[in-house]
Parts: structure tokens; sequence; C-alpha cells
């Protein structure tokens, strides 16, 4: 019988963070992008008077290019969706390839790249919807003669969203790493699809009526996109996250209000 | 060296909480905190060259105060051994179970586990369907059977970290008594047991 010193210690002792170190360094690399205007823009060597911050106005350019427009609008929100989301993702990224102790480093990349790649895949077709909400109505018309409505309506869909059950309900499985492994921990490249897959049905669930809103005050604005990745950041690693999550359903319920009250006036 | 594992049998845990215990969903313990056997029949299982079948592995649990799977709950864990393994096979066993060697104790020795004691006891294991008998040395007992609702069926939970179907089955002790020090002694018979097959890997 023999007592064995704490195995956190241990542990953490060996442990080179290479998965926080390169999930990190993409999110930058993808930041990058995006602000610097790296990414291949559908129709933006015309040199239109059109900014890409605009509301509507990247979803309007990916349509009227045809299918170029449109996957290269979704390779856009695919960076985009990585550089906001991967951050926050590094513990479960971190804790799942613990559990690949043993198996070789080839074996080891495989699944992690499937794991982080779904996760990157998954959240980057959610952009078809934006795209189809813009054909089913135009957001740059709509928002050129109802911004405050438009606006304000947003707020309050964000509002109701936060403050609902269903937030709850994916930000607890966001919140806790651990938890989610533990309920839904799979061996092999298809294991790690197949979580990854269900992770990031709760991340979507989490988070799509941040993306909603921000679509509405502009897909590609940098200012609102940095805001919302801190929001959805706190969200889920620190301890007040799930109060947070109420405090910008009441802040937004306020402001989408208010809004709305000026603009009918 | 760690190496690729595997391993599959029958499991059975019984704790402190009232039927059904309420980890699962993340939420408190009853009384607050979590008192729980665990044992592990392995059919089959292999931990590199190391052939695992027909290995017995016991384990306790004993948590702080709070939600069992909160990140900052810590654990204390007894890990006890079938003396009828060899030396590499409990080598094996030690590594899979302290999560030196990947799979879900990784993540949760990371976590959660303050510490560990490690010890080597004979254990018999007996199922029948879904009825459990396990004696661990002197440290545990465990009688467990399942608990059956509307038409005849044995309850189940879901998910369940320790199977392949993340689906165990919903059960009661009628003993499940442990003394192993002044920390790990309690009886907590008549409580939660929860039962089934389970299978778990690291790769």
């Amino acid at each position: 019988m023999g007592t064995h010193d704490s195995f956190r210690d241990r542990i953490t002792h060996r442990r080179i963070p290479i998965i926080a170190v390169v999930t990190y360094v993409i999110a930058l690399l993808a930041w990058a992008a995006v602000i610097g205007r790296w990414l291949p823009m559908p129709g933006g060597q015309m040199g239109m008077e059109i900014h890409m911050s605009d509301p509507g106005a990247p979803e309007a350019m990916a349509l009227s290019n045809g299918l170029t427009g449109i996957c290269l609008y979704l390779f856009m929100w695919g960076v985009m969706m990585v550089a906001m989301m991967y951050p926050s993702s590094v513990p479960l990224f971190r804790l799942y390839a613990e559990t690949l102790e043993g198996t070789t480093t080839a074996g080891k990349a495989m699944r992690v790249g499937a794991f982080i790649g779904t996760y990157a895949l998954v959240w980057t077709v959610t952009g078809v919807v934006p795209l189809v909400v813009n054909v089913l109505v135009p957001i740059v018309s709509l928002a050129n003669a109802h911004g405050g409505l438009l606006m304000g309506g947003s707020l309050l869909l964000l509002s109701g969203y936060q403050l609902s059950p269903y937030k709850y309900r994916c930000l607890r499985y966001c919140r806790s790493p651990l938890g989610f492994l533990l309920g839904h921990y799979r061996p092999g490249v298809r294991g790690a699809v197949r979580m990854s897959w269900q992770f990031s049905v709760f991340c979507v669930g989490c988070c799509w009526a941040l993306f909603a809103f921000m679509v509405i005050v502009g897909s590609m604005n940098i200012v609102w996109m940095a805001l919302i990745a801190v929001v959805l950041s706190l969200e889920r690693t620190v301890a007040w996250g799930g109060r947070l999550a109420r405090g910008v359903g009441i802040l937004a319920g306020i402001g989408g209000s208010v809004v709305i009250l000026i603009s009918l006036v | 060296m760690t190496q690729e594992w595997t391993i599959k049998g029958d499991y059975v845990e019984a704790c402190n909480c009232d039927v059904a215990c309420q980890c699962v969903w993340m939420e408190s313990p009853d009384d607050d905190v979590c008192t729980v056997s665990l044992a592990w029949h392995i059919e089959e299982g292999s931990y590199g060259d190391v052939d695992l079948s027909g290995v017995d592995v016991g384990m306790l649990i004993s948590t702080d105060e709070g939600v069992m799977f909160a990140p900052e709950t810590e654990w204390d864990i007894v890990l006890l051994l079938d003396e009828t393994a060899n030396d590499s096979q409990r080598e094996a066993l030690e590594d899979i179970y302290s999560g030196r060697a990947g799979g879900i104790w990784a993540p949760v020795a990371d976590t959660h586990v303050r510490s560990a004691d490690v010890t080597t006891v004979p254990i018999s294991f007996s199922r029948e369907g879904t009825d459990f008998s396990v004696e661990i040395g002197d440290a545990i007992e465990m009688d467990a059977s399942g608990a059956v609702g509307f038409n005849e069926e044995v309850g189940t939970i879901s998910p369940h970290p320790l199977t392949k179907s993340t689906e165990v089955q919903t059960g009661k002790s009628t003993t499940a008594t442990v003394s192993y020090d002044d920390q790990f002694t309690w009886d907590v018979s008549g409580n939660n047991a929860y039962l089934g097959d389970f299978e778990l890997a690291n790769s």
C-alpha cells in the first residue's frame, strides 16, 4: 500500500501546454486574417463604397456573387468563428487531449484535429443561416429603412434567449468541459468527430442569439466581434458566467426597448 | 511508457445518495458529499501487450462538499487491485485508473483527484443479471440489485461516464459498507446503486 503525491502536481509538471498554445495561435491567426482583411472577399476587388462592417453588407455581396460569393462568405464566417470560439474552448480541447495519453503522436494529432476541425466545420455551416435570412429579407435595405426597429428587435430576441432555460441548459455543458467529456466520451477518430458534433450543438445552442445580434450590427464589424467574443468567453469560463449571461439578457432587454421606443417616437 | 488500452465487463457502484444519484446531472449529492464504492470485473481487456481479462478492480471515492463534477470539488480516492493479478497487470491497472494512461480517468485525475491510495486485496465479484455481489478484502461489502419499474423493467440513466452506451441501469444496494481507514468508513446500505456493462478505452 502506498500513498501517492497529488496526481495534479505530477501531471502539471510534465505537461507542456501544446494544445493550448496551438489553439491560441490558430485563433490569433484567424483574428489577424479578419482584421488585416487577408481573406478574399466576394466583389471586394470592384472597389465599391460598401463597408464590410456595415449591417448586411457581407451577406449581400456574397449573394450577388453566386456560388463563389457564398463559398467565400462561408470561409470568412468560418475564420471568424475560429477567432471567436477557439479561445474559450481550450479547456475542453486540453482535457480531451489528456484522454489520449498512451496513443501514438500521429493518433493523437488525428483525433485532436478531428475534434477541433469538426467544431470549426459545424460553426462554419451556421453561416448559411444569415445568408438564407438575407435572401428572404435583405438586411441592408431593412437596416436603411427601419434601422432602429431592426436593432431593437434583435436586442429583444437576444434578451429573450439569454434569459431562457435553453440558454442555461446549453451553457451548463459549455461551462463544464469535464462534465461534457464524462457524459459523451467515445474513443477513436469517429468518437472525436461525434463528440465534437455534440459539443458544437450545445455551443451553437448557447451562442446563436449573440451571433444573430452580430449579423444585425454587421457580421464583420471588428468592435462588435471583439465585444461578443469577450462576453461569450467569460460566460463559459468564469465563476460568475451564469450571472453574466442573465445580465447581458437584462441589458439587451432594456437597450432593445429603449431603441424601439426612440425609433417609434 | 503508456500504452493503448481497452477494458470492458461488469460494473457496479453504491453511494450515499437516495435512488437515483444525481451527480450524473451535475447536481449536489444528498448530504452534499459523495461517498461511493465502485467495482469492475474486467471480462475482456488489454493494456499494450498485457492481457487484463478476468481481473477485478475496486475504488473508493470521498469528495469535498458540493457538486461532484464541479471543477473546484476535490476527491480522495482509494484504488483496490485484485491480488490474483500479476505485477504487470497491477501496474497496468494502476496506470489506467490513476489517469496516467489517458482515457476518461486522465481528465478526472487532473481536475479532481487530491490524493490516491493504492492497495492490493482479495476481490470476489459475482453478477447474475442485475444482481451484483462484491466483496473486497475487509474494506468493501456491496450487494445491489436493479431497481425495477413499470412493466417489470429495470430503469436506466444516461449519460453515465463509464459505459459505452453512456447508459447505466438504476439499482439499490442492500449492503454497501466500507471500512478502510478513518476517512473511508461508512454504511450507506439501502441507497443508490448504478450497475450494468461497462467499456472504457484511451484511444
